[in-house]
């Protein structure tokens, strides 16, 4: 145990200097938000991948796949497919205007402020959700590393990350997702080939597996609908999530845009096919537990040496991390940037903009705690808030972002109904609908279908708006 | 479908390195294309025609 907390200690003591050093490289709002965009192809496609790499990663699926079995784990190809079409499709026009923000973006495309609060504030909402499925995780690997009450956990590495977000914004969240990548994929890697030994090798962990689980290796473990729908839930949360697309700004050009999106790809699929051998051999070694979210702090505790259960623990600590820090930055920019900057512009120009960014850090990472202290949304399997997250954002933004640059046609009447009707279907159909068809699926469609309604019976957007994205011409469609 | 530990996990391998494979040819025919048409021109980087967007836009280029 001391020598878990020794390693945790030293990599949290890494984690603030890489903040502090970033404070001294921010001098401004672009800095802060966007890491000034001078980001090369490996730290961006770092920042991609240990931001794309959460909790749900280490603890949610790992859950999933002990609960169910193998098809899960299929949806990884969401990933390369997702990213491959935001660099070959969505990048180039993405990212033709400089902003800070996605609901900065939608403001130039769509020429209104109302979709920017309207984004911002979907934007605030949905990720409180997520920090908080993400600090629920925190809270779990507190417990079983330090021993310590989840509540306790949950509210220190909150604190944790808050500071040094706050401290050195985009810029420490860049350096540390380099680091905390480096530590996940370490991680994943040592620990493989040991549980997989203390499994009885390969072959016996596969047959063992088929054995006692048969279902672990059928299609229909899960209904093909929910497999399906969770595909398209990964997919379009892949490309359309505001952390993720802030990432494309952050990027010097679209070269290394490809190039970071490919390491990202490579990364962050091989260390979700590491960690989900890792279910298999959680299977074998721990086969009643309580809740499939128990599997991987139960490898690192039990299978591992300390030293390397520690590290395994660290890894899922710094996926956890990188994660909230990036939504915290987002979450942030939405209040401060968007909805204060948009509402308050006065108070804005009185105050320096960093000042102003910082408080908007702090705030929105107390909420999710705050909620979680009040019981609100404990107890749910990690993975699952995981995919409320990306549905809701898919349902969201994928229509509006998607279609704004590939479409002339689309407008602001569009991309508000798009936006509303889009994350109420999802989130109704979470509430009420029914649990073999994933949410995102009829928000996706009722948020497609509202844009290209809505736009299509309203006045088509004015040239000044579309001309950053269609440069060359600025006829119709 | 297969029901067995055959297809389900290692086809899962297998298609994850054509994903990628493809990807890999992509970028790189992307990138000799654009490498033989910008002899002498600005580059490849679209951003460099774009022009002012919202109110954070400042318009200019990324540094290359």
């Amino acid at each position: 145990m001391t020598l878990q907390l020794t390693v945790f200690l030293s990599y949290l003591v890494l984690v603030f200097a890489l903040g502090a050093f970033a404070m001294r490289l921010t001098r401004d709002e672009d800095d802060y938000w966007i890491a000034g965009g001078r980001l090369g192809w490996l730290l961006g496609g770092a920042t991609l991948a240990a931001t794309h790499a959460s909790a749900g990663t280490f603890i949610g699926t790992i859950g999933v796949i002990y609960t169910v079995g193998w098809s899960f784990s299929w949806l990884v190809l969401s990933i390369p497919i997702a990213y491959w079409f935001t660099a070959a499709v969505l990048a180039p026009r993405f990212t033709r205007t400089r902003q800070l923000t996605l609901p900065a973006f939608l403001e130039s495309r769509y020429d209104s402020r109302g979709v920017r609060v309207l984004g911002a504030a979907i934007i605030l909402i949905a990720t409180v959700v997520y920090i908080q499925a993400q600090v629920v995780a925190g809270g779990l690997i507190a417990n079983v590393v330090l021993g310590v009450e989840p509540l306790t956990g949950m509210v220190a590495f909150t604190l944790i990350l808050i500071v040094y977000t706050v401290v050195g914004g985009m810029i420490a969240v860049v350096y540390t997702d380099l680091l905390q990548l480096v530590v996940m994929v370490l991680g994943a890697a040592l620990a493989v080939p040991l549980a997989i030994h203390d499994a009885g090798g390969a072959g016996s962990l596969l047959a063992w597996v088929q054995a006692t689980r048969p279902m672990a290796f059928r299609w229909d473990a899960m209904p093909g609908t929910l497999l399906f729908t969770m595909g398209l839930a990964f997919t379009l949360g892949s490309v359309a999530t505001p952390e993720k697309l802030i990432r494309l700004y952050a990027m010097k050009d679209l070269t290394t845009i490809r190039r970071g999106v490919l390491l990202a790809i490579v990364v962050t699929t091989v260390m979700n096919l590491m960690v989900f051998v890792l279910a298999l051999c959680a299977i074998v070694l721990f086969p009643s537990l309580a809740t499939g979210d128990l599997a991987m702090p139960m490898v690192a505790r039990a299978v591992l040496p300390p030293l390397l259960g520690a590290l395994l623990l660290a890894a899922v600590t710094a996926a956890m991390m990188s994660t909230v820090d990036s939504l915290l930055i987002v979450a942030g920019s939405a209040l401060a940037h968007d909805i204060v900057g948009t509402l308050a512009p006065r108070f804005v120009a009185r105050h320096s903009h960093v000042w102003i960014a910082r408080c908007g850090v702090v705030a929105t990472g107390l909420v999710p705690l705050g909620l979680l202290a009040s019981g609100v949304g404990e107890g749910e399997l990690v993975q699952f808030i995981v995919l409320l997250f990306t549905a809701l954002m898919a349902s969201s933004f994928f229509a509006p972002v998607v279609l704004g640059v590939l479409w002339k046609r689309a407008t602001r009447q569009g991309a508000m109904s798009a936006m509303v009707l889009g994350v109420s279907s999802a989130f109704a159909w979470e509430l009420w609908g029914s649990e073999a068809v994933d949410p995102v699926l009829p928000g996706f469609v009722v948020s497609m279908t509202a844009m290209v309604t809505v736009s299509l019976l309203t006045d088509p957007p004015p040239q000044s708006a579309l001309a950053p994205y269609w440069p060359a011409d600025s006829g119709g469609d | 479908m297969s029901d067995g530990p055959g297809f389900i996990f290692w086809g899962l391998f297998v298609v994850f390195g054509l994903v990628v494979a493809g990807y890999v040819a992509w970028m790189l025919w992307h990138e000799s294309r654009e490498h033989g048409r910008s002899t002498g021109s600005p580059g490849s980087d679209l951003r460099r025609d774009g022009g002012p967007g919202g109110d954070d836009a400042s318009g200019a280029p990324r540094s290359p």
